[in-house]
């Protein structure tokens, strides 16, 4: 049996007021720390974790949860047909949300999907949804805050010149090693 | 409440901004719910656009089915855009600058044109947070 779903939705909206401008400890121990509690991240390496969970917690707030919330506002669709879309469309990426280290976020949202499958109004289906949706919103903002995006000046993109001088020295190597 | 501003108080910054008429009814909306108060945080991938992507709307939240969209890239700088208007929550994405994000969302206001350098001032400081310092910008969204 679920929890219920009162319950739940006290204790994120209560987080969603609290991370406005406190950030949340599971961002702050996977972006700014470095630490990964699950284990996950090939061979020590924190680029795969950072990658696929920010990712994947977008996934779940704003392309998941954020259509299901504009299906279930259309009449036609019924509470049935909102529950067989949150089970059929957060599973997967909530398990990739929680394989990378966002503990509580996984956590509501796998309560969410337990209780609304014991709901039985769609508008309070939705409003769950809709403190689920807001506080992924939230992780989501608070992970492109703390992502290193200075990497990405190693990496910069290159200029036409640099393409040229690329294609030159690339043909000049060619010709030296393989003659 | 006919117009709005957003401030950057640890910026010492502030642009007032009006309403976009074709989206009228999401402006009107969107001052319904003020004051916010939001992370700020600034666009990875399209270019120089603020993004506040924790945006609350406690008080009436949204349900605008047919809002009219325009494509950022070549939309004017100064505009405002929220990404989804059927919801609780979404996302603002203010353009200061040159991008090249192509996807439509939902302008609804623009930064008074007497404001556009203190917006941009606002996003530079706002990328340097997002690519180097992690200092926390807190934006404040006030009716006017």
């Amino acid at each position: 049996m679920a929890m219920d779903w009162k319950a739940l939705q006290k204790e994120i909206d209560a987080e969603n007021k609290r991370i406005i401008d406190e950030a949340p400890e599971d961002i702050e121990r996977v972006f700014k720390f470095e630490i990964i509690p699950t284990g996950a991240g090939t061979a020590k390496t924190t680029m795969g974790v950072w990658f696929e969970g920010a990712t994947a917690a977008r996934y779940v707030a704003a392309y998941n949860t954020y259509n299901i919330i504009k299906l279930g506002m259309d009449p036609a669709f019924t509470l049935e047909h909102i529950k067989t879309l949150v089970a059929t469309m957060l599973p997967k990426v909530t398990a990739s949300v929680k394989l990378c280290g966002y503990a509580v976020y996984a956590r509501f949202a796998e309560e969410t999907m337990a209780c609304v499958q014991e709901m039985d109004s769609r508008e309070d289906v939705l409003s769950l949804l809709n403190s689920l949706y807001l506080y992924g919103s939230s992780m989501n903002a608070w992970t492109h805050h703390f992502m290193k995006w200075a990497i990405g000046q190693t990496t910069p993109i290159p200029s036409r010149e640099d393409c040229e001088a690329i294609g030159r020295a690339a043909s000049k190597a060619y010709v030296e090693t393989h003659v | 409440m006919k117009t709005f501003t957003i401030s950057w108080p640890s910026l010492g910054l502030k642009v007032a901004c009006g309403p976009v008429q074709v989206n009228r009814d999401v402006f009107d909306l969107f001052c319904e719910n003020l004051p916010i108060k939001v992370l700020q945080g600034h666009e990875v991938v399209g270019g120089f656009m603020l993004r506040d992507r924790m945006v609350r709307f406690g008080k009436k939240p949204y349900d605008i089915q047919n809002a009219a969209e325009e494509a950022m890239n070549t939309a004017a700088e100064g505009t405002v855009f929220l990404t989804a208007a059927q919801a609780g929550s979404g996302e603002l994405v203010i353009k200061y600058d040159t991008c090249v994000d192509d996807r439509a969302y939902i302008p609804f206001a623009q930064v008074a044109g007497e404001d556009m350098a203190a917006l941009k001032k606002a996003g530079k400081a706002a990328w340097k947070s997002a690519s180097r310092t992690k200092d926390v910008i807190i934006s404040v969204i006030e009716g006017v």
